[in-house]
């Protein structure tokens, strides 16, 4: 049979690269079409990866930890009587060399230590198979370790050290670690979008009276919706007379979007996740409140997929619940607008004659980027959302 | 050579022709049955010839007594008394056989019977009967031990061995060699010091006896005064039977060392025909009493290879059952 | 609870299992008046006759045939083979015959026979008289293999072979015959075969090994734990059947493995627990198994070649020292997993 590529799977259309997590087969190991091969984490989400064919694993072009370009070789499957030089010339074709070449070419991320990596000069991570089973039962990463063994070879107490140290973090500040792929990935999407957009941010206040009077109703029903599913509910019901705001640039051309599907910034410790509510506009508050909850969750448990993050045309952020009053998100290119939410707080205002009245408001930034829309636009989104606010 | 005895009683001597035509026509369908596909691994080494040696020496025996047989033993197997049908069983490689398929043709015996088993390995039988003989040395029971072997086994070491401890511890053992003239192909007089095999009994002091193979009478005979001076714990004897097997060593065996002259003067010694037509001239039976009884052999072979044929296989799974007691 | 020699518990074991069943027998070159080329049947000629203590001609298929065709007419014998160099001269009856019997027979037949010899090197004896063979007999389905290190279990598991109701392979080792040692006097005392013992406790290695090297892996352990590292010494004792469970318990403990054995290096016991630990629980080593054996050459004469030749303690320590960079007494070591 010809030999099986197994490519870095490109699982969304934003997806740049992804890092091996773990590889489930060994070299020379066979593998059957549908069975999984390996894990990989991009950086949205962790996925298991299946083999497309059934074969012999004949080469693993990269090891665990590793980042590698979407589409880019990453194994290839034989059924084992092909030849060193057919697996290489594969390899070769696409422009790839194999593993220990690549291992010279791109150094892994290490501690910095008085020894020499022991891989250098080749060959996969030299681990004991206990090491291996326990760094894989810990979720230790074996590249950065410095193995104590013979050869540099990482042994039990090299792993459990390592688990020790990942325990003990906070870590000093002489410490170096490598950012994990989800950083990378955020960071590398808050420079293009400082880069390419000349942003700016327009605040107001919102009237929250009805809306908290809304949610006292429903809960009163037994029914549990968040200021944030009322803001979200608010804003894809506005977002339609604002096109703009709902929409990406392409080159000199906007390209508005037929549905709204607005994202929604969850923070996690290892970074943030943007699940999308799709076609909000069509959903009931109890329907964003159900979809709210389920993402939520999901994210919480690192469930998430591509699917769950794909899609989104106008993102809310939310910080209100820590006592934020107002902030400034950055715009998820190639989206056009985020709006960030403070906490609702109770503002002293004039009431009739003289009196004062305690009116709830929250405090509402919509970030946009300048060349799509002026500040005009902004402040009218702002006004709309904020009368829809008050007409529940 | 022992002249034949006619001493006999009518009964015993159709007794006699009896289990010898059994053995021949045991024999001459598993050939057929072989030639045919129906049997698979390692042809069967046929005795067809040879029926006077395992029936006038069994004959000899009390049920009680032992026999250890040869690759060439299915004789043997049968003149002590073993069941066509779980015979065919075991070529076949049923569950049924008496080694539930795990011996084949070459390890057919029935041990219940007395038979300590058939033995691939030349002369392998010989330290083992001494083991039979040592064990009713103590047990004081009398038995006796007969232990069958071929013309070449006497070139081994084990044989010598043998001949040696149970002289020389004077074990209830009748040696039989049944001399059939080749070790495979080799003849045994070019590789023989011996001319005469049973001559090599004086190295051990030991009675050594030649007896004409192709008469069951004197086999008979000579095998009784061996086994009456085993019983009477005077110590062991060999007894040379001069035979013959008619047929190849296996089923791939064309006797190319051999001239068909040689088969054709063999075969008119033949001991079942001879002894068949000495019994109707001697008046001891008719052709029809025979006629009859070979009718019922007929029908015992045909029932146990129906038996066989219809057995199940062995479970495959338990493949390893009988390695070990605790299996 | 007395001290005995090994040889002194042999005696008895047999001993005891004679008074016990009739039916035990002793077959074998000078094993009766002169009480065995090792002495380890004196007396027993004296007390149970020629009848159950046959002393035979130098033919040695004919002794272990006699014990076979002994052990299917209702015996149960012990067939004594001088030395188990000697086996090749009698190894179809042991191979073809003994082993396979009961198989070919379709379980027709037990063979309750005991093959006692004795093996190893250390005496001067050369090549012929010096070799252990075990892995040979281990290597065979239908044979037991029980390599005692121990007085006590020498006697435990010689009365369990005398019982057993198939073909056992019984070996001895000639420089245990004077060592000594507790050995319960209980005439039901007895050790299962197929059980191993857990000869020292220990938590950074796991030593595997059987007969007289077990005594000079528990002298190499004393050395190690004088350097910090702490072996565990496992004495297989029955070869075949094989303890892996316990060697697994142990591996899955300390994640290393050491054999060590007075055979051969090539396809010997080291092999096969290596492979066992390979196939069962690669998952658990730390460190790539060490196997340690006699060199691969016949044994020599001269005392300093036989030596060189041999598994020592001191050739232990160091192949473990060599092994890897230890961490002398590291807590670590002992984390748990």
């Amino acid at each position: 049979m010809a030999l099986t590529r197994i490519i870095m799977p490109k699982t969304g259309a934003e997806m740049e690269e992804g890092r091996i997590l773990a590889w489930r087969k060994q070299e020379g190991e066979r593998i059957e079409q549908g069975e999984i091969l390996l894990e990989i984490e991009t950086d949205k989400a962790t996925m298991e990866v299946e083999a497309n064919a059934s074969g012999l694993l004949l080469k693993r072009l990269y090891r665990e930890g590793d980042a590698v370009p979407a589409t880019r070789l990453i194994a290839v499957l034989g059924e084992g009587n092909e030849s060193e030089e057919e697996v290489q010339g594969l390899i070769r074709t696409e422009g790839q060399t194999p593993l220990n070449s690549t291992l010279a070419a791109s150094p892994p991320a290490v501690h910095a230590t008085s020894q020499p990596a022991p891989a250098a000069g080749g060959g996969p991570i030299k681990a004991s198979p206990l090491a291996r089973r326990l760094a894989g039962e810990k979720g230790i990463d074996l590249a950065p370790i410095q193995g104590t063994g013979p050869g540099g070879r990482i042994e039990k107490d090299d792993v459990l050290r390592a688990a020790e140290a990942s325990a003990a973090r906070p870590s000093t500040p002489d410490d170096l670690a490598p950012l994990s792929t989800m950083r990378r990935a955020i960071a590398r999407r808050v420079i293009r979008s400082k880069q390419e957009i000349p942003d700016f941010s327009v605040n107001m206040p919102m009237e929250m009276t009805v809306a908290l009077k809304k949610k006292k109703e429903l809960e009163a029903a037994g029914i549990r919706v968040s200021i944030n599913d009322l803001v979200i509910l608010a804003v894809s019901r506005v977002l339609p007379s604002h096109p703009d705001l709902n929409a990406q640039l392409e080159g000199d051309s906007l390209r508005p979007h037929r549905e709204i599907n607005i994202g929604l910034a969850v923070g996690a410790d290892d970074g943030l996740y943007v699940p999308t509510i799709r076609n909000a506009d069509r959903l009931s508050l109890e329907e964003i409140a159900a979809e709210t909850r389920r993402l939520a969750v999901k994210a919480e448990q690192k469930q998430l997929n591509e699917a769950d993050m794909a899609g989104g045309t106008f993102t809310v952020s939310n910080l209100g619940m820590f006592g934020v009053e107002s902030f400034t998100a950055i715009i998820m290119p190639p989206q056009t607008a985020i709006l960030s939410l403070g906490s609702v707080v109770d503002r002293a205002v004039r009431g009739e004659g003289d009196s004062v009245v305690w009116q709830p408001t929250m405090m509402a930034t919509l970030t946009v980027d300048h060349r799509v829309v002026d500040g005009l636009s902004a402040a009218r989104f702002l006004r709309d959302l904020n009368s829809q606010l008050m007409s529940f | 050579m022992t002249e034949a005895s006619s001493s006999l009683d009518p009964q015993t001597r159709i007794s006699l022709y009896r289990q010898m035509l059994r053995i021949r026509k045991f024999e001459e369908k598993t050939h057929e049955l072989y030639k045919a596909g129906r049997l698979t691994g390692m042809s069967p080494h046929l005795c067809i010839g040879e029926e006077a040696s395992a029936v006038g020496v069994i004959s000899a025996l009390n049920p009680d007594d032992y026999i250890l047989s040869t690759h060439r033993g299915h004789g043997h197997c049968l003149a002590k008394g073993a069941e066509m049908g779980k015979m065919y069983a075991e070529l076949f490689g049923k569950e049924t056989g008496y080694c539930h398929g795990r011996g084949g043709s070459m390890h057919i015996a029935d041990v219940a019977k007395g038979n300590l088993g058939a033995n691939g390995i030349v002369g392998a039988g010989c330290p083992i009967a001494l083991g039979a003989g040592l064990s009713i040395q103590k047990r004081h029971t009398k038995q006796v031990v007969v232990c069958f072997f071929g013309d070449a086994a006497t070139n081994q070491g084990t044989f010598h061995e043998a001949m040696n401890m149970s002289k020389a511890f004077r074990l209830p053992i009748v040696w039989v060699c049944e001399n059939n003239l080749y070790g495979l192909s080799t003849p045994i007089e070019n590789v023989a010091a011996t001319p005469t095999l049973s001559d090599r009994a004086r190295g051990y002091n030991m009675p050594g006896v030649t007896v004409d193979g192709m008469d069951v009478e004197a086999v008979r005979a000579a095998a009784q005064e061996a086994v009456v001076r085993a019983r009477a714990g005077e110590g062991p004897t060999l007894l040379e039977v001069k035979t013959y097997r008619y047929f190849g060593h296996g089923a791939s065996d064309h006797r190319p060392y051999r001239t068909r002259e040689e088969e054709q003067d063999w075969w008119k010694r033949c001991p079942v025909a001879n002894f068949r037509r000495k019994l109707l001239s001697e008046g001891v039976t008719t052709e029809a009493d025979l006629a009859e009884l070979e009718q019922k052999i007929d029908a015992e072979v045909a029932a146990g290879i129906a038996f066989a044929e219809s057995s199940p296989d062995p479970e495959p799974e338990k493949s390893t059952l009988y390695v070990y007691t605790e299996d | 609870m007395a001290e005995k020699t090994y040889r002194e518990a042999i005696i008895e074991a047999m001993a005891e299992e004679m008074r016990r069943d009739e039916r035990v027998v002793l077959i074998g070159e000078d094993v009766g008046r002169f009480g065995g080329a090792m002495g380890a049947s004196k007396g027993l000629f004296q007390e149970f006759g020629s009848d159950r203590v046959i002393d035979t001609p130098i033919s040695e298929a004919a002794i272990i045939g006699s014990g076979l065709g002994m052990a299917l007419t209702g015996q149960r014998p012990i067939a004594e083979l001088m030395f188990i160099d000697f086996s090749g001269v009698c190894m179809d009856q042991i191979l073809n015959q003994v082993a396979k019997v009961r198989y070919m027979l379709g379980g027709q037949v037990k063979v309750p026979l005991v093959i006692r010899t004795q093996a190893g090197a250390g005496k001067g004896y050369a090549a012929q008289h010096s070799q252990s063979l075990e892995a040979w007999f281990t290597h065979v389905p239908g044979l037991k293999v029980v390599m005692p290190a121990t007085p006590r279990d020498a006697k435990g598991l010689l009365k369990s072979a005398i019982r057993d109701d198939n073909p056992v392979m019984f070996i001895e080792h000639k420089l245990l015959y004077n060592t000594k040692g507790e050995v319960p006097e209980d005439p039901d005392f007895l050790i299962p075969l197929g059980v191993a013992e857990v000869k020292r406790e220990g938590s950074d290695l796991t030593i595997v090994s059987h007969s007289r090297q077990v005594l000079n892996c528990l002298e190499a352990a004393g050395e190690l734990s004088r350097q910090g590292i702490e072996a565990e010494v496992i004495d297989l004792r029955t070869l075949r059947p094989m303890d892996f469970e316990a060697v697994k318990a142990s591996v899955e403990k300390t994640g290393r493995l050491v054999s060590v054995e007075e055979g051969y290096p090539q396809c010997g016991i080291g092999a096969e627990v290596v492979a066992r630990v390979a196939e069962h629980c690669m998952d658990s080593l730390d460190m790539p198994p060490i196997r340690i054996a006699s060199k691969d050459s016949p044994i020599p004469f001269a005392r300093i070649l036989e030596q060189e030749t041999l598994p020592s303690p001191r050739r232990i320590v160091e192949r473990i020292l060599a092994a890897r960079k230890w961490t002398r007494h590291s807590q670590d070591s002992r984390l748990a997993v």
